[in-house]
Parts: structure tokens; sequence; C-alpha cells
């Protein structure tokens, strides 16, 4: 019985056509698209309506597209070319696995045909190969806030999978499929074309979506399924979505599926039969995401997320974010211990349904604010959920946190490029660690700066803001300036927009004995004279604390601004200096080298005493070999 | 019989401990010689710094990370050390191993300069033998991996993953048994080449095949029971030491003994299948050696 009335409860938001009653954003472009998919040829047969409203001042004399799917539709095009260049190995696809979308028909208002005016243009590189924006002259101009309607058939052939979209095998999964319009802000269309690097914006809208395909496939989408109709071999899935810029959908016969109720949003996960043991785990960290974002930031707004673990061979569909919908990765017999797959990557991608799907930032020009905000928030919830110290991994007995991931990417390129630049502007191998990495760090230093009080002030704030809106690098900054009591433009400045490093060391610590006569008493006492030499290695600015401890147990702090570029502190004290430390706290993670930091009177050789015998184990094993070998 | 062999091979072994001792020294020395810069390099690193506190309790990623980025000029000099190292051993293995046979099939108590007589006599052809070995093993790696291919190829189509692992771990196990066959054959070379004294290795190989040829199951049982042997050495090993806390320097002291103690045990095992193979292949049954060796 008690399922039976869950069951209900689950059920009750797709009862009603309207999900939310008061919109959540302003529902610019609006969408519904009734599609088919020929899985047999690879190919969706659609057709699209959009509603599409001038939500600036300007009169707007064209409109701009995304074709996304075109990045495949030659070995030349942007993409394509580009992924070779950045990564070599990137082999050239056969025919048959390339895709493309088609345009057929293409109608404004229901009265102008305008198929023949549609021009590929490529705003951000000239490849005359490149086919992913097309622009198209209007008969008159859009008036602001009036609304336009385009009718618009296509075809769209998915690709073998690539960059989280297409086909493989049985499996499917639709994402970037349709033609999109660009965003009109400033008296400017940013319709970007589809990089290697590059993501996506959108304006939010709402998306009805009927989808046919053969009747034996599961599926998951971004939106709220509200109604099915199935024939002899066809089904038709109704689905609808609010507030959202885009529409996933992903389907695959052998689907298994597991629904949840977490903090009022339903949770539908489809997993890989074979991934059943992983089942548990995707629950637990999609858990552990909602409930932490619930108390952190704001409680999920839709009343769905589906999260997606893909099948082996279509692992190239995983990690990946959608609006209210997710895909994971997982490998069987992958270890519990070591949680990069699936607890980071869904943990990851939940987060990314804030920063990305809520506070919809311009992924292609500005990077660093979906993926280094997600990359913070994801450190922040493993720390929380699996503990700090080996959020990510105790395989071997190896600690290794998520914070500890994103200094080793940080360490191998720290001075490659600086992070707010766009996407495709970053040097080779630099977009990974100043859009990933480095960010989630500039961002947990920041923290450890201002407090976690004001930090989350901060953040709580850039959300309520910001909701369902395109916020800018600019904006969040400002934000910070109103918030915290310093001016933060000297952090910024060096973290965002230098490729400077920061680097503190404890370069000497020595100390004397002296023998002083007492006036009052008239005794000789014991006087030790200690140095502490303290050295910026970078060219980064950061004040840091510094402490001194000595062999009666007291502790000296103090605080260095770090402008000098060497710093030297004496103290006259009864007792003998045993360390300084940099940062004692280990507050700044943009610091290149920790172990720096401090330094010690007397050395300590049981650490290299220790480190010794896990050596020797595997060295002299190695020697032996395996068995005869 | 089989069963009969290793306990004749692993007692007369045993009763060679110089031997085993003479193996286990080589290990030690060579380690300690090659380990040298590696571990002065993580004690220059370490050793003033307050992190090296943390360090004696758990294995910290940051650290060591840190420590590969910021040293990694001379922990490449190291590494590089640390190959040559295990060049140098598998040399020297390959030197001795004709004074390791002859004095298993003379049954007689080691002597040093018979030993190293031996080993000077062979040397060449020794040499000769394990290069020759090491290509063969290589193409027998190679043939593996070629039958594996269609299996990559059909994977999206063909399997699901968990019957791909336990496939995967079969493939392994049948590659694991067509290179351990090439090591037999060498290994019985070896022997062929001591007892005849041949000038030509080819000849020793192709003696090596018949005698297999002629006791196939039993040598090839032979063979991986001893493997299996020494599996289950390693499995007591990581068992015994997974209950030895090192974080204390009396724990650090008897985890070193109990890893030489096992490092004897292992080379004890490594030698006792020449000494196994003799007996049951019957090469050094009714046969004189060669009249020039030692």
């Amino acid at each position: 019985m008690r399922s039976i009335i869950l069951i209900i409860l689950l059920q009750l938001p797709v009862l009603s056509q309207i999900i939310f009653q008061k919109p959540l954003s302003e529902r610019v472009a609006n969408y519904h698209i009734k599609a088919t998919l020929d899985c047999q040829a690879k190919m969706i047969k659609a057709s699209e309506k959009l509603i599409w409203r001038n939500s600036s001042q300007q009169l707007i004399r064209e409109l701009q597209f995304h074709l996304y799917m075109n990045a495949f539709r030659n070995d030349s095009s942007t993409f394509l070319s580009q992924s070779r260049k950045l990564y070599p190995d990137t082999p050239s696809r056969p025919r048959q696995e390339l895709g493309g979308v088609y345009i057929q028909r293409f109608v404004l208002n229901s009265t102008y045909d305008l198929l023949h005016s549609i021009e590929y243009i490529q705003p951000n590189d000239s490849n005359q190969h490149d086919s992913t924006v097309v622009k198209v002259k209007l008969p008159q101009p859009v008036q602001p806030g009036e609304e336009v309607s385009l009718e618009i058939d296509f075809r769209c052939k998915l690709p073998k999978i690539i960059a989280r979209t297409g086909y493989s095998d049985d499996f499917f999964l639709l994402g970037q499929w349709f033609p999109k319009i660009g965003v009109y802000q400033e008296g400017k269309w940013y319709c970007h074309q589809f990089f290697p690097n590059s993501e996506f914006f959108a304006d939010f809208g709402n998306y009805e979506v009927e989808f046919t395909l053969p009747i034996q496939y599961i599926t998951g989408a971004t939106g709220i399924l509200l109604r099915e109709e199935s024939g002899d071999s066809l089904k038709t899935l109704f689905y609808r979505a609010e507030d959202v810029h885009d529409f996933a959908v992903v389907a695959w016969p052998k689907f298994k599926q597991e629904i949840r109720d977490i903090k009022g949003t339903r949770v539908i996960l489809l997993y890989a039969p074979e991934h059943s043991v992983h089942s548990k785990r995707y629950m637990t960290a999609i858990t552990a995401a909602i409930k932490y974002f619930n108390n952190w930031i704001s409680p999920f707004p839709y009343p769905q997320i589906t999260v997606v673990d893909p099948p082996i061979h279509a692992l190239r569909a995983g990690g990946m974010e959608y609006p209210c919908f997710i895909t994971g990765g997982a490998i069987w017999g992958f270890p519990a211990e070591f949680r990069l797959f699936p607890e980071e990557v869904t943990i990851h991608e939940f987060a990314h349904q804030y920063f990305y799907g809520i506070l919809a930032s311009n992924e292609a020009e500005e990077p660093w604010l979906d993926e280094g905000f997600t990359c913070y928030a994801t450190l922040k919830i493993m720390n929380h959920a699996y503990g700090k110290s080996a959020s990510l991994s105790e395989l071997f007995n190896i600690q290794i946190s998520q914070i500890d991931e994103y200094k080793r990417s940080y360490l191998k390129r720290p001075d490659l490029d600086s992070v707010w630049k766009a996407s495709w502007d970053f040097r080779r191998r630099a977009y990974g660690v100043n859009t990933y990495a480095k960010p989630a760090l500039i961002l947990h230093t920041l923290e450890n700066f201002l407090g976690q009080a004001q930090m989350d002030t901060i953040m709580r704030r850039y959300y309520e803001k910001w909701k369902f809106r395109h916020p800018r690098t600019a904006d969040f900054l400002a934000l910070v300036d109103s918030i915290s009591v310093r001016d933060m433009g000297w952090y910024f400045d060096q973290a965002l927009l230098s490729t400077k490093v920061l680097d503190y060391e404890v370069d000497s610590l020595s100390c004397e004995e002296a023998v002083t006569l007492d006036s009052s008493q008239g005794e000789a006492i014991n006087e030790y004279h200690s140095r502490v030499v303290i050295k910026r290695l970078g060219d980064f600015i950061f004040p840091v604390e510094i402490a001194c401890i000595f062999d009666n147990g007291d502790t000296l702090r103090q605080n260095w601004d770090g402008v000098d570029s060497v710093y030297v502190l004496d103290y006259c004290t009864t007792s003998r200096i045993r360390e300084a430390q940099v940062d004692p706290g280990q507050k700044v993670w943009l610091d290149l080298n920790w172990s720096n930091n401090s330094m010690m009177m007397k050395k300590n050789y049981f650490a290299t005493i220790r480190h010794w015998l896990q050596v020797m184990k595997i060295y002299q094993q190695s020697l032996l070999g395996v068995f005869l070998f | 019989m089989i069963i009969k062999s290793i306990g004749w091979g692993l007692i007369k072994t045993f009763k060679q401990g110089t031997l085993i001792f003479l193996f286990w020294s080589v290990n030690l020395i060579i380690s300690l010689i090659f380990l040298f810069p590696y571990l002065s390099a993580f004690n220059h690193f370490f050793s003033e710094r307050i992190v090296s506190r943390l360090l004696e309790q758990a294995n910290v990623y940051t650290y060591y990370t840190e420590f590969f980025h910021f040293f990694a000029r001379p922990l490449q000099i190291a590494r590089g050390n640390l190959l040559l190292g295990r060049l140098l051993i598998l040399i020297i293995s390959v030197i001795l191993s004709a004074g390791v046979i002859s004095t298993f099939l003379r049954d007689d108590q080691l002597n040093s300069k018979k030993f190293g007589a031996d080993s000077w006599h062979f040397l060449g052809r020794m040499l000769r033998l394990g290069i020759f070995q090491l290509f063969i093993v290589i193409f027998f790696l190679m043939v593996s991996i070629v039958l594996y291919l269609p299996v990559i190829y059909f994977l999206p189509s063909l399997f699901v993953e968990n019957i791909y692992f336990y496939f995967l771990i079969g493939w392994a196990g049948l590659a694991y048994l067509f290179v351990l066959f090439a090591f037999l054959v060498f290994d019985l070379s070896r022997i062929q080449l001591v007892k005849q004294d041949s000038p030509s290795i080819l000849k020793t190989i192709w003696m090596a095949v018949l005698s297999l040829w002629r006791n196939p199951v039993q040598i090839y049982l032979l063979y991986f029971l001893l493997s299996l042997i020494w599996a289950a050495v390693i499995l007591v090993y990581w068992t015994l030491q997974s209950y030895l806390s090192n974080n204390s320097f009396t724990g650090i002291l008897l985890e070193l003994v109990i890893l030489q103690f096992f490092v004897g045990i292992q080379y004890w095992i490594r030698l006792s299948r020449f000494s196994a193979l003799i007996n049951i292949s019957g090469i050094g049954e009714n046969q004189e050696m060669a009249g020039n060796i030692g």
C-alpha cells in the first residue's frame, strides 16, 4: 500500500501539463519538436516549431542558429580539424560515422519560406568548411518584445558517438541534435561555431518534444514524460521541460531503471545491466550532491533529474551535462575505493545543473564560469560525502582527495595560459587546467581567504541574483566586491588574467645561543637568536601567515603581505626555534609547492626510512620478476 | 611423479643454501646500490620539511606529486638506474645459471671454484641462449596479442562487460601458459647445454623440445605447479604484511626482515625448478656429464 502511495506521489508532477505555475525564466526560446528516430539509418526526421521573442531593446534583422551536429559533417569542420591539431592521435572519421543536420523547410510566421535565405557563416575562424552556424535574413525586422514563429523541418544524421552525442551500436544519445537559435545580447548575436573545447550557450524556454522510436527502447530525457502512445512496432513519448536551455534524449533497449525521490526531486537512474553493482554508488553520489546543494546554495528547482550510465561501448557518451539530464560512466569491476567513476563524475555533472543549467553563463566565451565553479562544488561535495583526506581514492593505501587531483593538474601546467579566456583562445593543452583545475583552486583559495561564511554568502547571492539568466565573469567579480569587506581585484587580476605562479618557500632556519646578563637579577640568561628566511619564488603576490614553533611549545604567528621577494624574521627568545611554516593552515591551494613551505631544525629521517621500505619491497620483487620471468 | 619431483627439487635446493644466499645477496646489493640516488632525492626533498611527519603515517598524494614534479630530473636519472639494475640482475642470473645447473647435475655440495669455472665456461652460450629466449618470448607475446585483436574488434556488439572481463582473464591465463612454454623449453635447453656441453645452442633447444615431447604433460604441469606455489608464497607474504603496521621503527625493521625471508623463499622456489626439471625430464639419469666441465 505504501509503495502504491509513493508511486502516486512520484507521478503527481506528471499529471499536470504545467510544471511551474510561475515561470522561473524569461522563456525566450520555446520549442515544440516532433521527432522520429530511425535506428537502422541512425537518423532523426523531425519538425520543429520555435517561438522566439526578441528580449533586447534593438530591432533584429537576422536570426542566427547553431547546427552543432554539422561539426561532424566533414573532416574539415572546425571541430574535427582542430581536434586533430589539439590531439594529433584523433583519427579521421569514416564517411558512415559522420553526422550532420540538413534543414529541409524553414518558414517564418507561417508565411515566409526562408529556406533559400539560409547562409552558413563562420563568425570565429572563417573556415569555409565549417557549417555549424547559419544566419537567416528576415523579410522585416523583429521589434523589441515581438515574438516570431519558425517552422523548421530537418533531418539529423547521427555520428558514431563523439563529444557525448551520437550512436554506438543500438545505443543513442541525442545531444545538440536540433537547430537551436543563438543568444541575442547587447546588440549582437552570440552564436559561436562549435570548437573542440567549447560547449554551449542558449536562452531559456520551454520544450515540448514528441519522440517516436521502436517500442523496445527504454528512454530518458531532459523533460518529464507526460504520456506514451504505443503502436505495433513504434511508440511516441510526449516530454515537456520548462525553463531549460537544451533538450537531450537517450535511448537503449537494454537499460535497467531505478527511481528514487530525494528531497523532492525524482531521480531516474538508467544503467547498463552489467553495472547493477554500481547503481547504489550512483544513487549515493547523486543523493549527496542534491542534499549538499540543498543546504549550500538552494534546493534543486526542477522536479526531476535523469542520470544515465552508458554501456562500455558507448563510454564516450559519459560525463556530460544537459538540463535535468546527466551522463555518468562506470566500468564493471571498478573498485569501490576509487571514486572517480561513477561518484566524482556523477557529482560533477550534477553540479553543472547549477553552473551551466541554472546559472547559464556563456560556456564558449567564459568556460571557467561553468567548469571551474562546477569543480569547486565537486570538491566540496566529495569532501563532505567521502571524507576530506581521501575523497577520491584510498586504493592501495594511497590517499587522494579531490583537490589533490586538481593540484596535480595545475602543477603540470601552472603558467601556460590565463584563466579568463574564450575556449578557442587557449594555447595547446591549456584549456583543461585553466578551465577545470585552476579555477577550482582559485575559488577554494578565495574561500579560505575570505572565510567559509562569507564565501557561502557570495555563492548564494550569485545564485539568487543570476539564476535562470546569463551571468558573466564581471558579474561575479562585482558581487564578490559588494560582499567582501576587502577589494579583491588584486587577487582576480593575478589569478584570472595573468599566468603568474604562487610559491613560497622557507629558505633557511638558523638559531644561535647567546648568554646575556640580566641587569636586574645579575644572573646569566641563555637566549636564542633565531632567523627564518622566507622567499617568494613565484611572481604571484598573496598575503600569508607564518608560524614559528619553539622548543617550549610557544608558537609565534606573523602575517606577511608577500610584496617583497624575501622576508626575514628575527627572534630573540629563551627557547630554541624548532620549526617554521608558511601558510600553516594550508589555505593557499594555489601555492605550487607545499612541501617547501616549512623547515625544521632537526631533520626527520623516519619518512625516508618508511618510504625506503616501501620502495625496497617493490624493487626487490621487481628484480625477482614474476615467476620464471 | 610431479609432486615427487617438486619435493625432490625443493629438498635438493634447500640443501644448497649457499646458492639461495648468493642470489638473495645479489638482489639485496643491487637494490641498495641502485635505489640510493632515488632515496637520496626523497630524503633531500622531505627530511627537513614538516610534511615528512605526515608521510610517516600515510601516502599523501599531493606531496608525492610535488616531489615527482620538482625532482623530475634527478628522478629520471634514478629511474634509469633502476632499469639498469634490473638488466644487470637479469644478466647475472643468466651467467650464473650454468653454475647452478652443474651443481644440481653433480648432486654435490656447492664448490665455489667449480661453480665459477662452469659459469665462465658456458658464459657465451648462456648469454646467446638468453638473447634468443628474449626474442622468442617477445614473439610469443606478439602472437598472443594478435590472437586477441579480433576480440577487440567485435567488442561492442558481441560482449557484455563482465563476460568480456572473464574472457580477458581467460585470455591472459592462456597467454601466460603460452609464454610459459617458451620459458620451459629454454630452461630445458640450459640443462641440456650444461649436460652435453654442446657447442650449438640450436642443437640444445632441439634436444629440449625432444625431451618435452617425450613427457609433455608432466613437465608442463610441474612447471605450472611450481608457479602456483610461487603465487601462494606471494599471497602469504601480502596477507602477512597487511597485518603489520609499518608506522613504527620496529614495525619497519620487522617488515624488512620478513621481506628478505620471502625474497629468499622465492629464490629457493625459482632455483628448485632446475633441480625438479632434471628429475622429471630424466636428463640427469644414467648419463655422464661432458668431461670438460669444471
